[in-house]
Parts: C-alpha cells; structure tokens; sequence
C-alpha cells in the first residue's frame, strides 16, 4: 500500500525530477518545465582531484616560446592518438586513451582559497552550504537501481560536499569511506552482520514489518511510517547487492593489476588513496546503475617539491584513469557515463631550469577533461595564456560545467530547481550559466 | 564648477532619504550648471578619454546600476553616486585628490580597488589630474534607481516590539484549559477546523517521559499513571510532569536541545585540509549546560554566562568555574585551518558573531561579513560593530591537537578549587645555589646507581661536545649531550638533578629538553622525556613536562612557571606505569603515563634522546636511581640541598575553554568582501541597530548601548540581548521551547526569524508565550510545564480523514504531531529496555587526555570512541567522527547552529537497525535478561519483553506469533547453531531485535 506521496518522498521507486514532471505538473518546482531534453548520458563519475592539479604539467602543454624564459611545462608532453592531444609523459597510461578525451583548457573559478573552491566545484556555491551536483543529478534522473542509493561518493573529503542540504534526504550521497579512512577496507556502514543467517533475516524483517504494518493500520495516512517500511525493504535489498559490489574478490588478478588496486603511494602531499580500487569499484557502481559516483584523490596541493610530488599524484592516478577508459568502452558504458576529471582550480607553471620548485594556486586558467557520455572525443577546447596563467578563450565556469554535466544527462538547469527558504535555488546559483555545447560530438 | 562637499549630516542614515533629497538638490544644480558651460570641452574630452574608460571596465561589474549586488552600496556610473558615495562616504570631493576615496583605493592606501590588482600608475594619476581640475563629470545623471526596499514592515515581523495580545474570543469556550488553549482554537475555529480528542493516558505519559527526560517509562508508571489518571486526570498530570522536571534526566534531555543550537563538538571538525584537532575540554561546557538546565537557571542568566561569564563577578570559586565554563559557547566552534589563511581570526570571529546572532536572536548575519544583508536590515556596519566585540576578545580553544597550522594553541581557562587565594611570594632562584658540604654524601646515602656532581667531567656518562665545568655552577651546557646507561633493564626508575634555563620560555617550541629514557636516535621517541614547555603550546610555556613518545603521545604537565635563569631542583619518580615529579621538593607532576622506554636502559642528559631542543643552561648534582624512590626521600634530596622549598600554585583541578577579554579591545575595520587583506572605515563596536531606523522605531532612554573603551563590550551585548524587551530573544526561545514539545515551532525555522525565514503560524500565541517566558523570570522549567499542561499539548495524534486532507502539515495544530525518536532517545531507550542504562552522568570524556589530530594516522578517530552504558549525551561528540551508535538518526554535524534537526528516512538507518554491533549486542543483553528466568515459559517471556519494549500487553495474536517466530527461527539457524542454550539466545536475541526495530518502539504518538 505505497501511496503517490510515499513514491515521492523514497528513492525506492526510482523516481526523480523528470519522472515527477510528468506525474505531478501542479508541484511547485515543476510547473514551469518545460518537454525533457535528449539526454546522451545516464550517469557520471567524477573522478575529484582534491588540492589543485597542475595543468601545465599534465594535458595543457605550455611550451616555451621566445628567448625569455618564462612559466610553463616542467615536464615533457607529446601529441597522442589520432587527435595529436598533447599529454605529459606522467600520464602515460591515460595518454593512451586519449582520443576518449575532450579537453577542456579554459577553466576559471572564483577564488584560489580551496575550501571555498573546493564547495563550488561539488554544490556550485562557495560560501554556504548547498546540494551537492551528485545529488541534484539523482534529484534529476532519479535511481536506476531500486537496490542502491542513487549518489555514492568514495573516499569521501566531507560531509558538505555529498550532502543533500534541502534537497530531500534520499538523494544524499551515500560516502563510502570516508578521507582519512583507509580505503582499502571501507565500505557501507553496517551493510551486513553475522549473527543471523541471511534468511533468518528476512523471516525477522517479515515480522517486524507485519508489526509495522499493523501499527500503520492503527494510524492511517502516514506517510512517514510507509516510507519507513519502504525503507527497510531497500536496506534489506541492499544487503544483498551491496557487499558483492564492494567484494572484488571474483575479479581477476590481471584486472585487479591494470586497475594498480591495492597499491598506495605516500609521497610528499601524495597520500595513499587506494585510487585504482576506487575506480574499480567506480565501474562497478556505474554497472549496477547507480547515477552519479565520486572518486576521490587528494594530494594535489603540491607547493613545495613539485616535481617529486606531482609525479606520485600521476603515477596514482594514471593506469586506474586509463583502465576505467578502457573497462567502460569494452562494455559499451562510455557511450552513456559520463566521466569527469579535475580539481578545484590549478596551478602556475614553473620555469623550466630555474631549479624553483614550488607552485601555488592558480584559479584564474586550469584544466578539466570529459570523456564518454557524448562528448567529443579526441577534442580540446579553450585556451590559456602562453604562460598558462589565464583563461583567454572558451572559457568555462564551474556553473557553465554544472550545466554542461546537467545538458549531458538530458537536465536543463535552469529548470532543475528546487524552492526552499523563501527562494529558487539550482546548482548553477543566480548568475547565468553557459552550456557549452561545442562539447557535445 | 564648485559643488560643495556634501554637509556631514546628510550621510548618515537613513541612506534613502539622503539619496532622494541629494539627487533633487542635484537636479537644481544641474539646471543652473547647463546656462553656465562649466564644463569645458578639454576637460570633458579628459574624462571621456582617461576617466570613464576605466571607471567602466574596472568599476561598473560592482558599482553600477546593471550590477547584481552593488558594493558597498556605491554607484560610480553617475555622478551624483560618487559625490554622495556609499557606505564610505563620498569617493570624489572634487579639488582635492587626497581627500578623495576613489584615489585612496587606487592606491590601495586603506581600501583597495579593484580589488583583483591595482591599476597601473599612470592610471592613477590621471584620476589625481581630473580631481585635482574639479572632477569635471558630463555625465547627466538617469534618474537614482529606486533604492531597493528594506524589505516590507510584514516580513520584519520579529524586529517588532512583542504585543501583550488580550485572549482571542473562541466558540467552544469549555474546550481550553489555559490561554495557550484559546490561541490555538481561535486559529482553529477560523479555519473551520476543531480539536481532535485528547490523547489516552497511555499516549500522554510515554510522550511526557519521552519529551521531557528522553526517555520511555516503564510498563508499571505506565499504568501507575493511567490509574491515577482514572482518579484524576489534570491532577495526575500535573504530578508526573512535576517530578519528570525534577528529575535529574530533565537535564540531560533539554540541555542536549542547546548542546544542538550550541553547535557541540569535542573536535574541531575537518580545517579543511584534513586534519581534526581534538577539544579535550569541551566536556566541561558540555555539563555546565545539563546542569543549568537541571538547576533552571534563568535563561537571560543562562545567556549572560556563556557570552560574558568571564566578566561577571563571583563569590566562589565554584560560581566562577562555572561562568569561565559557560564561555565555552564562544570557544567550541569548528575553526578552518590557520595555514595559509590571513583570515582566520576573523573565521573564529565570524563563528562567535553566527552563534549569537543565529543561537540567540534566529538572526542570520553571516551573509553581512561580505556584503549588506540583501533583504534583514543588517547592514554590513553592523556585523562588523559586533566584530569588534569578539575581535576585542581572546578566544581560549586550547593546543588545537598540537599543529599549528590547524589553529595557533592558545591556553585555556585555569579551574581551581581555591578561592581567594594569596599571592604566595616565589624565592629567589636565581644566585647559584650553595650546597651544605654534606650534600653529595646524602645523596649517596640514597645508593644511587650513578651520581655525578658535574662539577668535572663525570665518570660514568659521555658527554659530546665536552661541556666546561665548574664548581659554583657546574656542568655549563648548550647543544650538548650527556649520555649513561641504567644498570639495568627496570621499568621503575628514579633520577634527581638540579639545572639553571637560559633562554626565554618564549623563544622556541620547547624550551629546553632536560631528560630522556629512551633509545638514542628513535625517532618516534619511544620512552620518558622531561622537558620545559615553549611556544609550541602556550598553555605550557616554562611549565616542567613529561611526554612518553610519539607513539603514545602523552604529556603530563606541572603548573608552575618556571623563570629563566633560575636554579630549581627536579626529582623525576617512576613506578611502573605512574609518574611522581618533584620540583623543588614540592610534587609537581602526579599521574598516570604509559612507560614506552621498553627494554631500553638509555638515559641522556641536558637533550632528548633524537637530540631536540637541548638545555642552553647550567645542570649539576645528576643522580639515578634503579628504582623508584619513596616519596620521602624524593623530597630529602631537595631538603638536604638547603635552598628554599617551592611554592605550590594552588592546583588547577580542570581546564576549559572559553573567552577572555583583550588588553587592548579596539573596534574593527569593515573587511571589504569579507576579506582580511581590504580593509574599510572603522566601525565602533556595537549593537545591532540599523533595524530601529529601518523600522523607524524611536530610542527610547538607556537603549543606547555604550562599550567601555577598555572592555570588548561582550557584557554590554549579553545585556542587551536580555532586555525584557528585546524583539527577538525571548520570541527564539519560546518558539524552541515549543518545538521540541511539538515537533514544530510556532515558527518553522526556528534558527531563521529574519526574512528569509517562515512565519509564525500564531502570532500571538508566541508573543503570549515570550511575554509569559519573560514575566516567568526566564524560567524554561515553567514555561515548558505551562505547555504541557495545556489541553493543546495533550491532544491525541490520531485525527479524522477531513484533518488531515485540509491541514496536512498540522499547521494549525488539530492534533499531536507523530514524531521518530532521535538518536539520541533511540539509543537510551535501547540500554533502558535492555536493562544495561547507566543513569548517573558519565564522568569527563573519552578523549579528555588526548591533545592530538584525530584522523591521522587514518581510522584513528574510530578508536576513540569508548563503550559506555551511559546516556547518549555523554558519548564523545567528535565533529565528523560521531559515535557509530547515533550518527545514522541525523546527528547534528556541530559545525553549525542546528535549532532542529532533520528526520530523514534513509536505508542506512535501518541497516543499523539490522546489523549494528550496538543493537545486535543490546538485543543479546535483552535476550539473556528473559532467559535468566527459568521457570518461566515463552509466553512468560514474550509478554516481559512487550512490556519491556513497547511498555504494553502483548495481544494474543502478537503472543502467538512471536513464540511462532522464535520456534521458526530456532529451526532455520539449527544447522550452524548447535549448541542448544546459544541457539535459544539467538533466537530471542533476533525477536529482541525485531522489537526494538519496530516503528512502534522507535515513534512516539
């Protein structure tokens, strides 16, 4: 007996934004919407590069030109692929997919302070607390698998950037592992237990819930009673589902290998991060529907010995990029997942030879790059400066990134909103934001 | 052209009158000046070649009409903007470059504009030339923009002065029972609605005990109560709730409501770069709110104390212990990191201003740090009269987890249990002490396994590089290490030395190493360290310490400040796992310290043993002792040395942290964008009291807020903040009050009475119950035992179909709210069903010793957490790292005011549910209480444990089906439970289980 308001208020039933449109036209935030737009993808892993990767030392090649030295790459880059995208030689795993990669060079942020960026990458706000993008997507398209929640985020920075805030609480991330946390073993809290066998189990959940249900009949109408008993049924399921996805046990050691799990690097700020499982858990998430997963990798914030440090983050990070690449595409998933790369902001290039080895903070021109869920492939767009120390053209906010991501999944962002406190809020904020669709092939 | 300055008079506010009366005077002028062409053609080619262009491509994104927000409320695309100006006054006085704003700010002299890089100069001094020539501006002005409304009078509803509102007429006139009752049916009755009926006793007294103490009662003052209830209902009532607000639980329950709009935490919480320093101390503020609750202190007192306590005076050391505890409201807020922020102290500050403003007036004016406050009349020169209050005020936070760059350490507040005591006048140390001649001889006396006078180069210890000798002042040291060895492998040891400090206590992390046992060169320090505090930890700044190691990571402290350039004695006694440390033959040091030492039998001297901060002194008459020293004779080895005795500061029984005033309060700066590094003009320190103009409500006499100069102005705040008639203060708490016993507020944001905030639902209704609140003497004890007495509050749940249709949220109060036990309740519940609750508070807290970064290395935090059968408010609230058994039922993260919290239904609750530890061992504990009974049979049991559980009579049905339930589960678990008394336990352990997972034990009608 699940009433419509129940459906609404549970991600059970796998109803979100788009599906609410149609269902319910008189609801506030919907009224104005208009038809759906084609989405390309079905779902999105970010893969967040906590600390401020250095561009210019990874996908935007700044070499140096005329007779003054100048800021640029410190590291060698070669053009890859049939696209000839320019890749540093510490990615050299990711450089083989390369012509997954669109490229985006004109990034610009707000303010080099990485809390605040930090929150405006995820939530589109930087100084209040706001839903984050992975919950505003499962607000939007709503679960593909009644037997998960549809936002996960793994190693998790903190709450405020999976939270829900007003958005209802079901679309709140799911954080798997928590910063600090030793990946390797984390998981969902209390997703199983010992002491009774698994059908002894589901014998005591048909008895708590006849009980829950006679209690309901005693008070009719109560939608948040019903929502309990919806809800217990999604844990039990969880249960079921859950631990086999987190257990890469029937995985073979060749891709346990390319996926480099296990293997954890600590390294100046390079803090190990088990990142290969990350993402191996990342395809597995993204196999068994959920919409949006977060992976995470800190550590970029490298201000002194750059060098060194950067190259731990690389070699971190490298071959699990390239083998999602490679995992997504062999099962035909990079068509509808949409992947997501970067940090908070960048960094200024160093001067090749100077034997400077320290950077800083650079959010006025960085890197982002996009791959699967219709993008262009093989494609870079915007571009810096000579020194790489500024967007000069196609440059891109984090709000038009938000509404490109939202364009992506078929989501206009002007009409995902939700009302609360007195006002409409989105995640792309008051200030008008550009989809950029020369992304899109 | 010579327009005169704009009269002094007409900038202040209200800014809208000014504007309108400015730009008709301007309008005037502009007429006159169109006959005159004062604007000469070189002049005008000036401005529109050097001086517009600029003004538009660097000043119009945030000062022009098109802008989203205008800063600083300055218009530069017309003229009369710059004339008059903003916030700041004017920006262009024509004639006079120097006196001009605008070029101050391009020279980045006090402002700084624009605020991403100065223009170049050359730039610059083309707006010194125009100004200088008479700032000649073509520009005929649009018509000003319609200023934006302060917001209309409706939506300032709670900056209004509170009604005494006569009781509204109602129809059913028998149906009320206090005036509560005749607010609420009023509302009613003119929404066509009327009262459901009142609740069973059994409903009414599991919702006292549960909204008063926490906590459920049980099956027998269940029906102990409904048969009193039978005899007579109001009177009964009246006596539960009585000894329910009696009840030491009171406290525990409704002082954990604050510990929520508090933003309780016993770590900092993520700095934003992944370190999370412990508050070892927190804990103090913790029962300094669970006692003023039980004592019901008056809540204008309540508040007094935690703004300005420290102020106060005190006729006891006990009363003043208890008012620097309260100040801990100031001090317990999550901080970002120190590093590479210019800003923190204004974050510590911003985080004082939010607590109060959001905590106590349900006034947000955080937004005001950046920019006026869009539609709430609190302009930016408000939030920072109130920063400089808090800036004026030194916030006690503690060692901030021994890092730096988390926070800078400062020290805490000293609670002693002494009080007046006299200044006890310290010897003077500072001459080379003068030994009897028999001094060696007595220390031998005590068989010493090495004695060195170090006078000369000792037998027995190496010493590189060789120190120089001599006999008046011995061994004289700096980077020197004197290294031995103890005879042998004892894990009780005992060493006495004397030694003079040269360097200030100030002047690096430690000030000097004096002693290590451990292994040379291990970095991780694995032994005993005697040390004197530095600037490391300013609480311990040239205080003697012991450390056992980085592994360990503990520190035992002394009290005493030991000067520079004295001579003292130190007696190091270590027995087993407990440390004496005598200082000038007083004990020092007394406590518990892990030995790390190991099988280590290393000593050094005058350093560490990884040779860190080493002594830059004197050290002489070294003796060690393979054992340890009885105290006499700890103390003989000061008395024999003939010098004057130590003198012992009264102890410090605690620490806490909290606030202290300034030396040297000031006002503060207005902080352009909220930043630290672009300052604007000086705000006196203040008030909120831009709203009193916007609301044209007159001063009236003494309302004026004056701050002493030498004082931050915390008392003058506190005082106004509990005026009788202060709009909101009593409003905010009545409304909380009210929500926590109906599961909403009058108010449905109870932290947000500004505009972007709900309405109250009954208006009059919360003025009656502030106004009430108020002449009640602040009393929360009778304001909440008026509530529950009401006929309103004692309404059933349950209402007919046509209620519930038309009044969904239960806006208009027809019926009780339903409502999910917290986590907190969830959790006590459990233990009191289970029979395992501990009542009593628990003592302290799990991490009151450890002074350290909680999530490195990783899990770490997890470890911390220690078992307990106590309530819930006494487990280790540490920001994101809660304690597992609460953290799934919306725990409040403690970062922010959270006046309610969040019910969410999520899966990882019932998971929790399902599989935690916590419930699946209290379900085992409940199971073992009903089979401890042998003679009983299972519909014994099932019947003991409804009544347990859910506080009633199993039906026959219910009887039946749980006997059938164990039965069946018994035979699916037969295969891998052999063991017969375990298979039975599991079984009713998973029945158990069953039952504290229903809804029915996990919401309350």
């Amino acid at each position: 007996m699940t009433s419509r308001r129940t459906m609404l208020q549970t991600a059970s039933c796998g109803f979100g934004y788009l599906a609410l449109q149609s269902l319910c036209q008189s609801n506030a935030h919907a009224a104005s919407a208009g038809p759906a737009m084609p989405a390309r993808a079905k779902r999105v892993i970010f893969m967040c590069m906590s600390g401020g990767p250095a561009q210019m030392d990874t996908f935007d090649y700044k070499p140096q030109v005329g007779k003054k030295p100048h800021p640029g790459s410190a590291f060698k880059f070669d053009q890859h692929g049939e696209s000839g995208l320019w890749v540093s030689e510490l990615m050299p795993e990711t450089a083989k997919h390369v012509d997954r990669l669109c490229v985006i060079n004109g990034m610009y942020a707000d303010t080099g302070n990485h809390a605040q960026s930090f929150l405006q990458m995820h939530t589109g706000e930087r100084l209040r607390k706001r839903p984050s993008m992975g919950s505003w997507v499962s607000y939007g398209l709503g679960t593909e698998n009644e037997n998960l929640p549809g936002f996960v985020s793994l190693n998790a920075a903190k709450p405020s950037v999976y939270s829900s805030e007003f958005l209802p609480t079901e679309f709140a991330g799911t954080p798997i592992g928590t910063n600090g946390e030793d990946m390797s073993l984390a998981t969902i809290r209390d997703i199983s237990g010992s002491h009774l066998p698994q059908m002894a189990k589901r014998n005591q959940l048909d008895f708590v819930q006849s009980m829950n249900r006679d209690h309901l009949a005693a008070r009719p109408g109560d939608t948040k009673l019903e929502g309990v008993i919806e809800s217990m049924e999604l844990a039990f399921r969880m249960q079921s589902v859950a631990p086999e996805l987190l257990d890469l046990s029937n995985e073979t050691e060749a891709t346990l290998q390319r996926y480099r799990v296990g293997k954890k690097l600590s390294i100046g700020t390079c803090r190990p991060t088990d990142f290969g499982r990350q993402c191996l858990l990342a395809r597995r998430f993204a196999e068994a529907g959920v919409r949006f997963i977060e992976v995470n990798h800190g550590g970029w914030d490298q201000h002194k010995d750059h060098r060194r440090d950067l190259k731990a983050n690389c070699e971190t990070v490298d071959a699990p990029i390239a083998a999602l690449l490679e995992d997504l595409a062999a099962r035909g998933l990079l068509e509808d997942t949409l992947l997501v790369w970067g940090g908070e902001f960048g960094r200024p290039g160093l001067t090749p030879d100077n034997g400077k080895d320290e950077t800083g903070h650079n959010e006025k021109g960085f890197t982002f790059w996009l791959a699967g869920g219709g993008v262009k492939a093989g494609y870079a767009h915007g571009r810096t400066d000579e020194t790489g120390s500024r967007a000069v053209e196609g440059k891109v906010h984090f709000r038009d990134l938000h509404a490109t991501i939202l364009h992506a999944l078929g989501l206009d962002h002007n009409e995902l909103a939700f009302h609360h406190g007195g006002r409409t809020h989105r995640l792309t904020g008051p200030d008008e934001a550009k989809i950029v669709h020369e992304l899109f092939a | 052209m010579a327009l005169p300055a704009p009269h002094p008079a007409l900038l202040l506010r209200p800014v809208i009158m000014v504007r309108k009366r400015f730009s008709a005077l301007l309008l005037v002028l502009a007429c006159v000046a169109s006959t005159v062409e004062v604007c000469a053609d070189e002049q005008r080619d000036f401005f529109e070649t050097k001086i517009r262009p600029v003004l538009v491509k660097h000043c119009y994104e945030c000062h022009s009409a098109d802008s989203d927000s205008i800063g600083g409320n300055l218009l530069v695309d017309r003229r009369d903007g710059m004339l008059v100006g903003g916030e700041s006054g004017p920006v262009v006085v024509p004639g006079k470059p120097d006196e001009s704003l605008i070029v101050q700010a391009l020279r980045y002299e006090d402002l700084e504009m624009p605020p991403e890089a100065p223009l170049p100069e050359a730039v610059i001094n083309d707006f010194v030339k125009w100004i200088s020539l008479g700032a000649t501006d073509p520009r005929v002005d649009a018509a000003m923009p319609t200023p934006k409304p302060t917001g209309d009078l409706e939506t300032l509803w709670s900056f209004m002065p509170r009604q005494v509102p006569a009781l509204p007429d109602v129809q059913h006139r028998d149906w009320p029972r206090d005036p509560i009752d005749h607010f609420v049916l009023a509302r009613l009755e003119q929404n066509t609605l009327e009262p459901t009926h009142d609740a069973t006793p059994q409903t009414l007294v599991r919702r006292l005990y549960y909204d008063l103490i926490g906590l459920p009662p049980t099956h027998e003052q269940v029906n102990e109560f409904v048969d009193e209830y039978s005899r007579d209902a109001i009177s009964a009532t009246e006596s539960v709730v009585d000894s329910l607000l009696a009840s030491p639980q009171y406290g525990v329950r409704w002082g954990r409501h604050w510990l929520d709009v508090a933003r309780y935490g016993e770590s900092n919480g993520d700095d934003g770069l992944g370190r999370n320093a412990t508050f070892p101390h927190a804990w103090r503020y913790r029962d300094y709110v669970v006692d003023a609750f039980n004592h019901d202190v008056p809540y204008d007192q309540f508040l007094t104390e935690q703004i300005a306590g420290d102020l106060l005076p005190a006729e006891s050391a006990e009363q003043r212990n208890r008012q620097l505890t309260a100040t801990g409201f100031l001090a317990i807020g999550s901080k970002p990191a120190s590093a590479m922020n210019t800003n923190f102290a204004m974050d510590v500050v911003d985080d004082q201003i939010n607590v109060v403003c959001t905590g106590v007036m349900g006034l947000s004016v955080a937004c005001a740090r950046c920019h006026d406050h869009k539609h709430d009349p609190i302009p930016t020169r408000d939030y920072y009269a109130l920063a400089g209050i808090f800036s004026s005020t030194e916030t006690l936070y503690g060692a901030a987890g021994n890092e730096k760059l988390t926070a800078p350490p400062t020290p805490l507040h000293e609670l002693k249990s002494t009080w007046n005591e006299s200044e006890a006048v310290a010897p003077d140390r500072t001459s080379p002490p003068k030994f009897p001649d028999n001094y060696s001889k007595q220390i031998d006396e005590l068989s010493p396994s090495l004695h060195c006078k170090l006078d000369s180069v000792p037998d027995g210890l190496t010493v590189t590089p060789d120190a120089s000798y001599s006999t008046e002042t011995f061994a004289l040291v700096k980077d020197t290490t004197i290294r031995g060895t103890l005879p042998e492998k004892t894990s009780s040891y005992s060493v006495s030395f004397w030694f003079k400090n040269s360097l200030k206590n100030d002047a690096r992390p430690i000030t000097a190493y004096l002693f290590s046992r451990a292994k040379f060169g291990d970095k991780t320090l694995p032994g005993d360290h005697i040390g004197i505090g530095g600037n490391h930890e300013s609480t311990r700044s040239g205080k003697i310490f012991v450390f056992n190691g980085n592994e360990a990571k503990k520190t035992l402290s002394g009290s005493t400040v030991i000067a520079r350039d004295t001579w003292n004695h130190v007696v190091l006694v270590r027995d087993a796992a407990s440390i004496k440390l005598f200082l000038n033959g007083q004990l020092e040091i007394d406590g518990e310290l892990k030995p790390a030492f190991g099988e280590s039998t290393e000593i050094c001297l005058a350093n560490r043993s990884d040779n860190f901060a080493p002594l830059d002194g004197h050290m002489g008459e070294f003796a060690l002792f393979a054992r340890a020293l009885a105290v006499d004779d700890a103390v003989h080895l000061h008395t024999a040395s003939g010098q004057p005795r130590g003198v012992r500061p009264s102890p410090v029984d605690g620490y806490a942290m909290g606030v202290l005033d300034k030396k040297k309060p000031g006002d503060s700066k207005v902080h352009i964008n909220g930043e630290g590094s672009k300052l604007g003009p000086v705000v006196p320190r203040g008030v909120l009291t831009s709203y009193r103009t916007a609301l044209h409500i007159e001063s009236s006499p003494g309302e004026d807020v004056v701050i002493n100069e030498k004082e931050s102005g915390r008392a003058a705040l506190a005082s106004w903040l509990v005026r009788p008639d202060h709009p909101q203060t009593a409003r905010v708490m009545a409304n909380r009050v009210w929500m926590h016993l109906f599961g909403q507020g009058i108010v449905a944001t109870p932290d947000d009475f500004g505009v972007y905030g709900a309405r109250p639902s009954h208006p009059e209704l919360l003025d009656h119950l502030a106004e009430r609140f108020v002449n009640e003497q602040w009393s929360i004890k009778r304001l909440i035992r008026a509530i529950v007495l009401s006929r309103t509050y004692q309404l059933a749940s349950a209402c007919d179909e046509r209620v519930l249709e038309s009044d969904p949220d239960n806006r208009w109060l027809a019926r009780h709210n339903r409502r999910r036990l917290d986590a907190e309740s969830l959790r006590d519940s459990m233990l009191q069903a289970c029979g395992s609750i501990d009542y009593s508070p628990e003592k302290g807290s799990a991490i009151e010793t450890v002074d350290a970064l909680i999530n490195w290395p990783p899990g770490a935090a997890t470890n911390l957490h220690r078992e307990s059968n106590h309530r819930s408010i006494y487990l280790c609230l540490l920001r994101h790292a809660p304690p597992k058994e609460l953290v799934a039922f919306d725990l409040p993260d403690g970062v922010t005011v959270a006046g309610s919290r969040e019910t969410t239904t999520l899966p990882t609750q019932s998971l929790f549910l399902l599989n935690s530890d916590f419930v699946v061992k209290q379900s085992r504990a409940l199971a073992q209480r009903l089979l401890q009974h042998k003679e009983q049979d299972d519909a014994d049991r099932v019947r003991r444990l409804f009544s347990l559980t859910l506080h009633r009579d199993a039906s026959e049905r219910e009887l039946a089906s749980s006997i059938d339930y164990v039965r069946t589960t018994e035979a699916a678990i037969a295969k891998t439970i052999t063991q017969p008394d375990e298979r039975q336990l599991r079984a009713w352990a998973s029945l158990c289980q069953a039952l504290l997972t229903t809804n029915e034990f996990r919401y309350v009608d």
